[in-house]
């Protein structure tokens, strides 16, 4: 077989042995190589980190050394940089003693930030476009900015100083304009850029690796580029409507700006005519953000994208600005200048780091934040009950789920390494209601729709569909909204008081065919309706089905009508249903009630309010709160209009869900300031506030 | 042959032109546009936000996004020039009255008025002259005047071209669009105006159509319209792109291009198309073996029902399965967690690895994802695998192999192993296109962001460019794989010739 000769047997096998010996050589020397070259490029990256830390101590001690005399600005220096301040007008703004006392009370004096928050959310955005209509993106850029004004720490409708430190209401008698005085912090930096925030590679020049000054250009940029009728992001469109009657932002200088308000004529109680700009142009002008000059109205090269920007109105109707700013080379980047600062966003991730500088050294109590970018809830509960998350919001149908996992030798184990699961409930901001379409010849009495909501058994859909998780309320707002009237007890479930008030309608079964009947317009209709309902979502259906048999106790006919979300938006927006199963998310106080309760949407398709409410009194009370200023007469006004909507029962109000938070232990602060009034007096937010979560040393 | 191939590249790029054709049009009449939002949030209850309102009858709402990827053109032809006064006059009306004009007693209904709306603004660029007629005739109606002022604007407004280093004259250009943007957004009629603000707006739009007519050319003459019936069209513009390579961005993102993306998720399908195929053709051949040296035999009783039982269950089944074991556990016998999502280590971690740890760490992520591929196929094969070693068992030349007094051995490994192992590549082979397909279950449990998953994505999401790429780029591989194939036919057996 083999003719070769013994020695040259061995000696090719020598030769491949040595060859194979070679190449292991040759890899393991390049392996050694390129830990090196790690080593060394992780040793680069420390070191350019530290020379970034020594600049900004060193720009920091310069600075310092500037303002030494007085360490915080004391009224009277607020006041020589502010040249235009009124001194004799009241300060819109007021101190929040949670950061200034409370919180740092509960922290300790050795407190330091420390740790990652770790969070998971469903499905990557498609770009971190300042108005993009993602909901997290959104949030993001508010984490990473600052506000005119604050909000006191869990106390919707209040104002404390934010990146203003005054803001004064004037009113121009010529003009009739009611206009914000608003006066800035000087102390307040956009980040330099980095290319690390970059996924892909991009040349930048200089101008953007600069620290620069958030100044009050930066807030009318954000106005103008709201206003730029060009600028057709989603988000901006939104706000657009709300910002319809701020007439314009006034520079005055680098650090004061003016808000105009339009003003209404409108008739005071005691007969004489004022002018007054709408309740929301407060809140408007609070909410007011910088938009990134420095970063939007340019090109990577550092070339302005309008050259000729002078005019003051410029990035309010430029079509080609516009164009530009929609495909925005930043638009996967948030340029940062509040309590957290971007650091980079992959396909896997995005991450922040605590802003280190920032004027409120307690407005983020850990070192770093990761969102994670996920499938579904599914693999949101792997990684929780993996540990790789700090918070998980579990779903209902969860709940056993959870207490599996609770018993199992892995928890245990975690448990035991003090990294236990807690838990806090809460009621989320959104309600299940049905609605009635007035227009249909059934639901036009409110005393029938009194009826069907009485013979819906709502304590019951909440304990066995939705595993206890809810709470009856008793009309469209937030049950621990301060607007919302406990004193107004929800429907009871009573079937006899329904069938006696659908018999005073004149519905009652007169041809004993089993289903009720009533002439109308001549003819002889049998109470026989379609729910619709959104039919993918199991919970829907089992309480749909519910409704429909329930109903058939008072000889109604329910047809269930299942259908999935693009006929469910058209079904909505045609008004082309006789009853539907919806729910709306809702916003913050203060309610806006036009959107689903005004009756200039009543009769329009495509509106909110598609159950065709219309009511005069309703119609009044939303005028009125418009221009009402006073807290107290405002909750009178809302709580007028809760008992209004009560009685007509436009929508049945099923059930506000309640929301379970699972954390680990190690996060600390995770409280609902409402039910906290010893250390938040007057506190109604009624969420954990993620603001103040700190994390152990352990975690 | 030398023929027979040129005469099959020739048809190659005709094949292709029609697949691309099908493709175009079924994607562009499916219901739906790239812009289609729904406000009904999918988990069903929660739905719109209370506090962010919607603008109603916002007339140009995402025209930007559009004008942008060209889907205000009409798809093949180009028909809108010919549009008559009598259309657009009776379409004005529906707009004014929200009623079809032949259907006077049914309102539209919200889709319908939304899609006459947008149709007739993309088209209003092509009918400017008979825009002005309208708005310009004081007889009018003066609703109707205002709805055509409206059209005439959108219709007059024009795209910037955007992104730095611009030539003067594209400087000047972008400068004259910004100005006649914003001026004719100012000349629409509004419901407040006086007659005479009406007259003057009128004068200058007037004014403004004959000195920019020429520019736009806004009444192209008999030649022109004919050029614009078949080349101001979606297809054309995209047909054009493609003859220079350019396959378009992504709708999310136009920083990124189609082909980067693509070549970017590469490595993770091939990895998890190829490696699958490779361990199963191994394993599958041992255990066929197995199986065939001990038929009737307890071993092989066990290992058919083992695979049976495998065979029969689908990978959503297993890969959650997979998921839920490994969570907190570690490797037998490591202190290393298994993981169980993604292709490596978080990139902070990763880019801190020699190549020989990012090896290790590739290898430990993809796993479970091997185990959730391979056990189908593997199951499948190995029964296949038994019966192809049974039947080269009864062949004359093993049983003369075995006379010869060969070692037994040898006869597997030379005369069984090789003869066997052909069918299984032919199956194997052929199942390289479900491998592919198949693994965007893998992908999505197990968070992967390959091929199946991005164009899964692409779409749900209405990507065009993407889908389209993918279709041509799975067409044109299907076809280089058929001739290659013809080909190789001719190489292995002499008697095929391609003449």
């Amino acid at each position: 077989m083999n003719k070769d000769s013994i020695s040259l047997r061995i000696f090719r096998s020598f030769l491949s042995v040595g060859i194979f010996l070679f190449f292991a050589m040759l890899y393991w020397s390049s392996e050694i190589i390129e830990e090196k070259i790690i080593e060394i490029e992780s040793d680069l990256a420390a070191i350019k980190n530290d020379v970034l830390v020594l600049r900004h101590e060193a720009e920091k001690n310069h600075r310092d050394e500037k303002n030494e005399q007085q360490p915080p600005l004391s009224k009277q220096q607020i006041t020589t940089l502010h040249s235009h301040m009124n001194s004799s007008l009241p300060n819109i703004l007021v101190e929040d003693p949670f950061y200034t006392a409370t919180l740092p009370r509960l922290l300790g004096d050795n407190f330091k930030p420390h740790g990652n928050l770790q969070q998971a959310t469903i499905g990557k955005p498609a770009n971190l476009h300042p108005f993009s209509n993602w909901a997290n993106v959104s949030t993001w850029h508010e984490q990473c900015s600052v506000a005119v004004a604050e909000m006191q720490f869990g106390k919707y409708e209040t104002f404390a100083p934010g990146m203003a430190l005054k803001m004064e209401m004037r009113y121009d008698e010529a003009s009739r304009i009611t206009e914000y005085w608003v006066f800035l912090r000087d102390d307040v930096y956009w980040e330099p850029l980095s290319l690390d925030m970059f996924s892909e590679p991009i040349a930048l020049a200089p101008h953007f690796l600069q620290r620069h000054k958030v100044t009050a250009a930066d807030f009318k940029f954000y106005f103008d580029a709201l206003v730029n009728p060009y600028v057709q992001e989603p988000g901006a469109v939104a706000l657009r409507s709300y910002l319809s009657s701020l007439v314009d932002i006034v520079v005055i200088d680098e650090l004061t700006f003016v808000a105009r308000w339009k003003t209404e004529e409108i008739t005071e109680a005691d007969g004489t005519l004022a002018h007054q700009a709408k309740y929301i142009s407060k809140q408007m002008t609070g909410g007011l953000r910088p938009l990134a000059a420095f970063v939007y109205q340019y090109f990577p090269n550092g070339k302005k994208i309008i050259n000729n920007d002078a005019a003051s109105d410029t990035y309010k109707t430029s079509s080609v600005w516009a164009q530009n700013f929609s495909q925005h080379w930043a638009r996967n980047i948030i340029p940062s200048c509040g309590p957290w600062i971007f650091e980079s966003m992959s396909d896997r991730e995005i991450r922040f780091k605590r802003n280190t500088e920032f004027y409120n050294p307690l407005a983020v109590l850990v070192e770093g934040s990761v969102e994670f970018f996920k499938e579904g809830p599914e693999s949101i509960w792997q990684d929780f009950r993996a540990n790789k998350l700090n918070v998980y919001t579990l779903q209902p149908e969860q709940k056993i789920e959870l207490a599996n996992f609770l018993s199992s030798a892995q928890y245990k184990e975690q448990e035991h390494d003090g990294d236990a699961i807690r838990r806090i409930d809460f009621v989320a901001r959104s309600y299940a209601y049905i609605g009635w379409n007035q227009a249909k010849p059934f639901f036009k009495s409110k005393k029938v729709r009194q009826a069907l909501t009485l013979a819906i058994d709502r304590e019951r859909i909440i304990n066995q569909f939705l595993n206890g998780l809810g709470v009856a309320i008793n009309g469209p707002f937030y049950p621990y909204s301060p607007d919302y009237d406990n004193s107004i007890q929800p429907w009871p479930y009573n079937l006899e008081t329904a069938r006696q008030l659908l018999q005073q309608e004149g519905w009652y079964d007169s041809n004993g065919k089993g289903i009720i009947d009533k002439m109308i317009e001549g003819a002889s209709t049998s109470f026989e309706f379609s729910l619709t309902y959104y039919v993918k979502n199991p919970t829907t259906k089992a309480i749909a089905e519910y409704i429909s048999t329930s109903l058939k106790e008072l000889n109604i006919i329910c047809n269930l009508n299942g259908v999935d979300i693009a006929d469910l938006s058209s079904t909505f927006d045609e008004k082309s249903f006789d009853a539907i199963l919806l729910g709306w998310s809702l916003g913050t106080p203060p309610e806006d009630l036009r959107q689903i309760w005004s009756s200039e949407g009543a009769e329009e398709k495509g509106s909110s309010n598609a159950v065709g409410f219309k009511n005069r009194k309703v119609d009044e009370i939303i005028r009125q709160l418009d221009y009402t200023f006073d807290l107290p007469e405002r909750k009178l006004l809302y709580r007028q209009f809760n008992r209004i909507i009560y009685d007509e029962c436009p929508y049945t109000f099923l059930y506000a869900p309640k929301t379970i938070m699972l954390y680990r232990s190690y996060l600390q602060n995770v409280w609902i300031p409402a039910e906290r009034q010893d250390l938040v007096p007057g506190a109604n937010v009624a969420e954990p506030v993620s603001g103040i979560f700190w994390i152990t040393k352990h975690g | 042959m030398v023929n027979y191939l040129i005469w099959r590249l020739t048809l190659l790029p005709i094949t292709l032109f029609f697949i691309v054709l099908v493709n175009f049009i079924i994607i562009n009449m499916a219901p739906g546009d790239p812009t289609t939002v729904t406000e009904i949030s999918q988990d069903g209850l929660a739905s719109r936000k209370e506090n962010r309102s919607v603008a109603f009858g916002s007339n140009d709402r995402y025209l930007q996004f559009r004008e942008f990827y060209g889907l205000t053109l009409p798809i093949i032809f180009n028909t809108w020039p010919w549009l008559s006064e009598k259309d657009v006059h009776q379409k004005l009306a529906s707009l004014i009255s929200k009623h079809n004009a032949d259907d006077v007693g049914k309102e539209m209904s919200v889709k319908e008025y939304d899609n006459l709306r947008i149709t007739l603004g993309d088209q209003s660029r092509f009918i400017m002259p008979i825009l002005l007629k309208i708005l310009s005739d004081s007889l009018e109606n003066i609703d109707m005047r205002r709805m055509a002022s409206r059209f005439f604007a959108r219709g007059g407004t024009h795209q910037a071209i955007l992104g730095p280093d611009l030539t003067p004259a594209q400087h000047l250009y972008n400068k004259k669009i910004d100005s006649e943007n914003f001026l004719l957004n100012s000349l629409v009629f509004s419901s407040t105006d006086s007659k005479e603000e009406i007259t003057k707006k009128t004068k200058s739009l007037e004014e403004w159509y004959r000195t920019n007519s020429p520019v736009y050319e806004f009444n192209p003459d008999y030649k022109k319209k004919l050029f614009l019936l078949f080349f101001e069209t979606r297809l054309w513009k995209y047909l054009s792109r493609v003859a220079t390579l350019n396959f378009g961005t992504l709708r999310n993102d136009s920083n990124k291009t189609v082909v980067t993306e693509v070549t970017s998720r590469f490595k993770y399908s091939l990895t998890l198309a190829l490696l699958p195929m490779i361990i199963t053709f191994f394993l599958c051949q041992i255990f066929g073996f197995l199986m065939a040296y001990q038929q009737n035999r307890p071993a092989d009783y066990i290992l058919n029902i083992t695979f049976l039982i495998l065979y029969a269950i689908p990978v959503f089944v297993v890969a959650p399965f997979l998921i839920e074991l490994a969570i907190n556990r570690d490797f037998p016998f490591t202190n290393t967690p298994i993981p169980y999502s993604g292709f490596a280590s978080p990139d902070l971690v990763y880019s801190h690895e020699t190549s020989a740890q990012r090896l290790f760490d590739i290898m430990q992520h993809i796993f479970l994802p091997l185990i959730a591929i391979i056990y189908g196929s593997l199951a499948a094969q190995a029964r296949l695998s038994r019966t192809a070693v049974l039947e080269v068992l009864r062949q004359d030349y093993i049983r003369t192999a075995k006379a010869k007094g060969v070692p037994p051995f040898q006869i597997m490994w030379k005369h069984v192993g090789r003869n066997a192992g052909i069918t299984i590549i032919t199956s194997i082979a052929g199942s390289l296109g479900v491998v592919l397909g198949g693994s965007l279950i893998v992908e999505t449990l197990f968070e992967i962001n390959g091929f199946g998953k991005f164009f899964y994505d692409a779409v749900i999401n209405r990507d065009y460019n993407v889908i389209m790429f993918s279709a041509l780029a799975g067409s044109f591989l299907s076809l280089i794989g058929f001739l290659a194939a013809d080909i190789a036919y001719t190489l292995l057996d002499p008697r095929v010739t391609l003449e």
